[in-house]
């Protein structure tokens, strides 16, 4: 297994800087997520990790000795395959050093870890679906048999039925070889299913780094608290003038703050109470999600988002009260994002 | 930057150094500098029987030929507007409908593309010259009108050299309408009306058209084989009198290099609107065509005999010309027998700079295509430019020359034909390396290079199975070029080793007229078959330009 770790590492295409003094370590069989949006440095950071590219400055350092040179693998974003070979000539292909008969019977078997149906190893990668081809670019990263996994918006792409499905491949896998993995997403949920620690980028800075909770409950900006799951903006001005019913001393009831007068709290902060004095708003509507309903309601032009135990009718009253960060608590739901539109 | 342990020995370097590139460009592009070269100081006669000696070198006062100048720039003009119409409408045709037998029209398109100038130029004026086929159909009533209209044979030149550049076109703006999809062409075709989708169609593929207008001026401004047979007095029949008729390689190397300045200004042009086109960069555009195409309905049967009434009159009844003109079997099968050794030759001089040409054009278009350097994306396309008769001039003089490098015995046998020949074709062999090469997403080299393959199995199993087919069509491209090359062969064919052109050549002028026409048709099957065969066995477009 192999470490990496990066010390003021930086990345410029001309004047350009994608990545800027970016201090980073991932332990020797940790999976870390990369998070961050388009044109962080997110792939930059991958590349450089995987040999593609050569940082400006700075040091990075891959494996423990060179004595032993570590494997790097990657699952390309683009998947990268190669169009004129089959599924199982792909790994045929990458496991070379095998004697002819042990290469078919192991490129076989990883096909099948990759839960890629038996009838698509003749098809080439335009003949196959979506997923196939994700799977089969898992099985060719995985024949080499890493020491590094990156994996590079694996899952981009596909429908959410299928994202859950291969995100459990790829965690059997992965999880089975115990190697040390990146998983680079722009999605909050996917990070978290998979991975122990996650690293957000911005703008080609490591802004924070931490484990799930920390980063969902102890953001040290706003953008890493809207990268690290829903957030619900308020302002400090409706508590001072009683808008909001406050359970707790005011001053630490965000996880961030976004302005001068603007708080950023999660949804869980946030209780439907009944209606009093002026904590009184509007119910717009309200969905359905897991774990209860997700209401939306309006004062004087202002909204909130609050995750209700029961569905409110649109126009109905109700009361807000905001709690303090429940930083004991990773109450995390899974599968937030995923909301059904049926009408209440 | 310092990278430690492991990683400091194995970093990915995509592609090859450069200067192989440059190096290979330079090599061939090296003998245009005679041009600029004053006059000759050799005293011994050139190794070649085709070169007028020095030493009766007549340097007179003549006048630079603006007339013939000016009417090269226009022909060249007419032709190339007439080729970017006649090919912008068929790439249409075959890109955006549902014409049915695309993959035939296409093929039939290129007959002109692939079949030696000479030859096509001789199949015209069989056809629809004094005395020809149409003649004998429709009496010769009309051709005093027309003799009054098209006197100096500039018409004649216009549509002739158009003809040949049309599928050029067709396969450079057909390029451009294969990346449609992507730049909203199911959104136009919605919301727009047919007029303004036009306009739209023509802006999605300005630069494109630009492109194949240019090109087709630079090569019909250059080209002496079309009005050499049309009796058309162009610049470049001017350089060639200067040459051979007067003996004054000085006065032919300013010609030259004035031709140079037009073809290459154009080329260069070209290369400006070339920078501004995106790649596809590995996309599978292709497959996204089918849903594209606009239904043709009741229109589909005017368009498919439009293709054909154009295709009979420029290929069907020309070729039809040469071999009523040819008589009988016997006398084609007499003169390609008498003509076996300078077909062996042709073949072989052939082969050998299609070879040379792949070569180097492998070597500088994949630099081009992986490194995206400007100048040498440019050395790949500027020297499509060069006139043929000028680069023959310029090999002929700088191999000439006496204590230059010691390298004159190269022509003595076939070397130097084989040399100038491959400085022809190889920038086509160049651009169809750039186009398969930018046809390939860098992460496939990469994927390899993180998967263990070495730099061989990597060139075995992924770059050459992906660059199989545009090498076979940059092959068979320089192929089509060297076969049927007049200019080249005239300048520097060594004594007793003639090829075919150069037969057709002299028995156009001196020869009955079955056995010229005999061996036209002989070249013409030489240079189509190939590419009969490469649609055969490929099924795709010649992805050259």
């Amino acid at each position: 297994m192999s470490s990496i770790h990066c010390h003021d590492l930086t990345k410029r295409f001309g004047q350009l800087s994608v990545l800027d003094q970016v201090c980073w370590s991932v332990a020797a069989g940790q999976t870390v997520g990369l998070l961050g949006g388009s044109g962080a440095g997110k792939t930059t950071l991958l590349r450089l990790v995987a040999g593609l590219a050569r940082c400006t400055s700075g040091t990075l350092i891959v494996g423990a000795s060179s004595a032993d040179p570590p494997r790097v693998s990657m699952v390309f974003q683009n998947l990268a395959l190669w169009p004129h070979l089959t599924a199982r000539q792909h790994l045929e292909c990458v496991l070379f050093r095998l004697p002819l008969r042990d290469r078919r019977r192991r490129a076989e078997a990883l096909l099948s870890e990759a839960r890629l149906p038996a009838e698509v190893w003749r098809h080439r990668p335009a003949q196959l679906s979506g997923g196939e081809a994700q799977r089969l670019a898992l099985a060719r990263a995985l024949a080499v048999e890493p020491d590094v996994l990156l994996l590079d918006e694996p899952l981009a792409h596909l429908d959410p039925p299928l994202r859950s499905e291969l995100l459990q491949v790829i965690r059997e896998c992965v999880g089975s070889r115990g190697m040390t993995c990146v998983f680079v997403t722009h999605s909050w949920d996917e990070a978290v299913q998979f991975c122990s620690r996650i690293a957000v980028l911005d703008r080609g800075r490591l802004v924070q780094e931490g484990s799930p909770a920390d980063l969902y409950w102890r953001p040290r900006s706003a953008a890493v608290a809207h990268w690290s799951g829903p957030v619900v903006q308020l302002r400090q001005s409706w508590l001072t003038a009683g808008c909001l019913g406050c359970a707790g001393e005011t001053g630490h009831l965000a996880i961030t703050a976004a302005g001068p007068d603007e708080l950023l709290v999660r949804p869980q902060q946030l209780t439907a109470v009944g209606a009093t004095g002026e904590n009184r708003w509007q119910v717009v509507d309200s969905r359905p999600r897991a774990g209860g309903w997700w209401t939306t309601a309006r004062r004087d032009g202002n909204m909130v988002s609050l995750s209700t135990p029961r569905c409110c009718q649109p126009g109905e009253w109700l009361g807000v009260d905001v709690g303090p960060p429940a930083l004991c608590d990773w109450a995390y739901p899974k599968n937030h994002a995923v909301e059904s539109r049926q009408a209440c | 930057m310092t990278y430690r342990a492991a990683r400091d020995v194995r970093c990915y370097v995509p592609g090859w150094p450069c200067w192989p590139a440059y190096g290979v460009a330079a090599i061939l592009l090296l003998p245009l500098v005679s041009l600029f070269g004053g006059e000759e100081t050799v005293s011994e006669p050139p190794v070649s029987a085709a070169l007028p000696s020095t030493a009766f070198t007549v340097t007179g006062d003549r006048a630079f030929p603006w007339p013939a100048f000016v009417a090269t720039v226009a022909v060249a003009a007419g032709a190339a507007s007439l080729a970017v119409l006649v090919g912008g409408l068929v790439a249409v045709a075959l890109e955006l409908t549902d014409l049915p037998a695309r993959s035939f029209w296409g093929t039939a398109m290129l007959v002109a593309f692939a079949c030696p100038s000479a030859v096509w130029a001789m199949g015209q004026v069989y056809c629809y010259g004094p005395s020809g086929l149409a003649d004998r159909w429709l009496g010769d009533a009309w051709r005093a009108w027309l003799a009054n209209r098209d006197k100096g044979h500039y018409l004649s030149a216009v549509l002739v050299l158009g003809e040949i550049h049309a599928p050029l076109a067709m396969l450079l703006v057909g390029r451009g309408l294969v990346r449609l999809p992507q730049a909203g062409w199911e959104a136009a075709r919605l919301s727009l009306p047919w007029i303004l989708r036009w306009r739209w169609l023509l802006g999605a593929v300005r630069t494109e058209l630009a492109a194949a207008w240019l090109l087709a001026f630079a090569l019909s401004a250059g080209n002496f084989a079309v009005p050499h047979v049309l009796q058309c007095r162009l610049f470049p029949i001017e350089l060639y009198l200067r040459l051979t008729n007067y003996l004054d390689r000085l006065g032919a190397s300013l010609l030259a290099l004035a031709l140079l300045t037009v073809t290459l200004l154009a080329a260069a042009a070209v290369a400006l609107f070339e920078g501004r086109v995106p790649t596809a960069g590995g996309e599978a555009v292709a497959d996204q065509r089918e849903s594209h195409r606009t239904a043709l309905g009741r229109y589909r049967w005017v368009v498919v005999a439009a293709l054909g009434l154009y295709l009979a009159i420029t290929v069907v009844l020309p070729v039809g010309a040469m071999a009523v003109e040819v008589g009988s079997v016997s006398n084609f099968l007499s003169a390609v027998r008498e003509a076996a050794p300078e077909t062996a030759n042709t073949l072989g001089t052939a082969l050998a700079a299609a070879s040379l040409a792949l070569i180097a054009g492998a070597i500088v278009g994949r630099a081009a295509a992986r490194k995206r350097i400007l100048p040498l994306e440019h050395a790949a396309l500027v020297p499509i430019a060069v006139p043929a008769l000028v680069l023959g001039l310029a090999y002929s003089q700088f191999y000439n020359r006496a204590g230059m490098l010691g390298l004159r015995w190269l022509g003595d046998g076939n070397a130097l034909i084989i040399l100038g020949l491959t400085a022809r074709a190889w920038p086509f062999a160049a651009r169809a390396m750039m186009s398969g090469e930018q046809q390939i997403a860098p992460a496939c080299h990469e994927a390899a290079w993180l998967a263990g393959l070495g730099r061989a199995r990597r060139a075995r199993w992924i770059t050459a199975p992906l660059l199989a087919n545009p090498a076979l069509a940059g092959g068979l491209v320089a192929y089509l070029l060297t076969v049927g090359e007049v200019e080249i062969s005239q300048l520097l064919c060594a004594p007793g080793r003639g090829t075919l052109a150069l037969r057709l050549f002299t028995f156009l002028h001196f020869g009955p007229v079955h056995v010229a026409a005999s061996l036209a048709l002989l070249q013409l099957a030489l240079a189509v078959l190939p590419v009969l065969a490469y649609f055969l066995f490929t099924n795709r477009c010649l992805a050259v330009v």
